[in-house]
């Protein structure tokens, strides 16, 4: 038997499940107690802004930050450019 | 130029973080050792060399081209190429007068990332009979600072009042006051592409070709071509002599120099001021199978 949780909010659940058992005419019922705790992924940079000064054309400068993840459940992320003026950044 | 962009980091049913990375490009740090280069009085069909040099003193190799063909008054040992970093790259010019006169060239220089160079060449040519006077930088800057400010054109206006009025590229010159700051050492970009990408056949030359480029297609080698007109207009106040100097140019079966296949005639011409003459070009081809240029 196989018991999954889903949940789309960051709250604490619990729940019971009575499972009957019968066996000829005798009955017997069992509860199961479950809980869980839903929660939201909650991620942090070490550093909001990236200053890469004056280079010269045709060279690369990198900088490296850290995306840590604070919250207790594993998450997948996605980093996206919302605007570029130049072009010029990759990551 | 500078570069900004805003990222955004999103978690998957989690939060949202913004971060920003901003750059400046830096061009290349190129320039040429000279901006203006004499080569003095040279008699006529005799030949003197100068040096020029491309420095980048850039971390980077960057890549140079000089507006000027090979085969020229003044001709370049080498038009393009690249400069190492920390380097630089030698330029031999030799110019070769065939006639006596003053020459005048401004030849620009294109280098990667980087504005447009230039340097003017000049040179004297005499021979027995006439030595000219020699034309000097300082005639060149005054003409062009004439032209900046607008008062070569409303002295052309004038003089055509006033009749017989002698005049000329160096007298002109020489009106304005030569010991006047002449604030011209860094140009305009915008002015000088103007000026490099201006065409012969440009409505506001002062001296204007009607023809930008002449194509006589394919001719039987050994045969003149049929003539082709090509008329100078001479829009100046005073009157100029046109020579057509048409250099030898290397048989490439043979190895040696022989008569160009293109001839202008009359290959010398006076044009009187405010008038246009047309002349008479031909082509002869030396070579089968090949491309003249």
């Amino acid at each position: 038997m196989t018991v999954s949780f889903c949940t789309d909010e960051a709250k604490v659940i619990i729940a019971s499940a009575v499972i009957l058992v019968s066996e000829g005419s005798t009955e017997l019922s069992k509860v199961l107690k479950m809980s869980a705790i839903g929660k939201y992924p909650f991620m942090t940079l070490d550093q909001k802004s990236f200053d890469f000064g004056n280079l010269l054309v045709g060279k690369t400068a990198s900088q490296v930050f850290s995306l840590q993840n604070a919250s207790l459940v594993p998450t997948k992320y996605a980093i996206e450019k919302v605007n570029d003026d130049g072009k010029d950044f990759a990551i | 130029m500078k570069s900004f962009c805003l990222f955004k980091v999103s978690a998957f049913g989690g939060n949202q973080i913004e971060f920003s990375c901003r750059g400046e490009a830096d061009g290349y740090d190129v320039e040429l050792s000279a901006k203006s280069v004499h080569f003095g009085e040279v008699q006529a069909e005799q030949t003197t060399n100068r040096l020029l040099n491309v420095v980048n003193n850039s971390d980077l190799p960057t890549s140079f081209q000089f507006f000027t063909d090979k085969n020229n008054l003044f001709s370049f040992s080498v038009t393009e190429g690249v400069v190492k970093p920390q380097s630089s790259q030698r330029i031999i010019i030799t110019y070769s007068p065939q006639q006596t006169g003053n020459f005048y060239e401004r030849v620009f220089c294109l280098v990667r990332n980087h504005k447009v160079l230039f340097v003017d060449l000049l040179g004297t040519c005499y021979d027995v009979l006439t030595k000219p006077v020699p034309l000097s930088q300082r005639h060149v800057d005054a003409y062009r600072h004439r032209v900046i400010m607008g008062a070569h054109r409303k002295a052309q206006i004038q003089s055509k009042d006033l009749e017989g009025a002698d005049d000329s590229l160096i007298d002109s010159a020489l009106d304005v006051d030569l010991h006047l700051e002449i604030p011209i050492d860094d140009p305009n970009q915008v002015v000088l592409h103007k000026e490099m990408l201006l065409s012969s056949a440009a409505q506001n030359r002062d001296i204007r070709l009607s023809e930008d480029f002449i194509n006589f297609n394919f001719t039987e080698n050994g045969r003149i071509s049929e003539a082709r007109q090509l008329t100078l207009e001479n829009k100046f106040s005073f009157p100029i002599t046109v020579n057509w100097t048409l250099l030898p140019v290397v048989n490439k079966t043979t190895g040696k120099l022989v008569k160009n296949p293109f001839k202008m005639l009359p290959a010398q011409k006076e044009i009187a001021a405010n008038s246009s003459f047309s002349f008479e070009c031909d082509f002869t081809p030396f070579e089968v199978d090949s491309y003249f240029f």
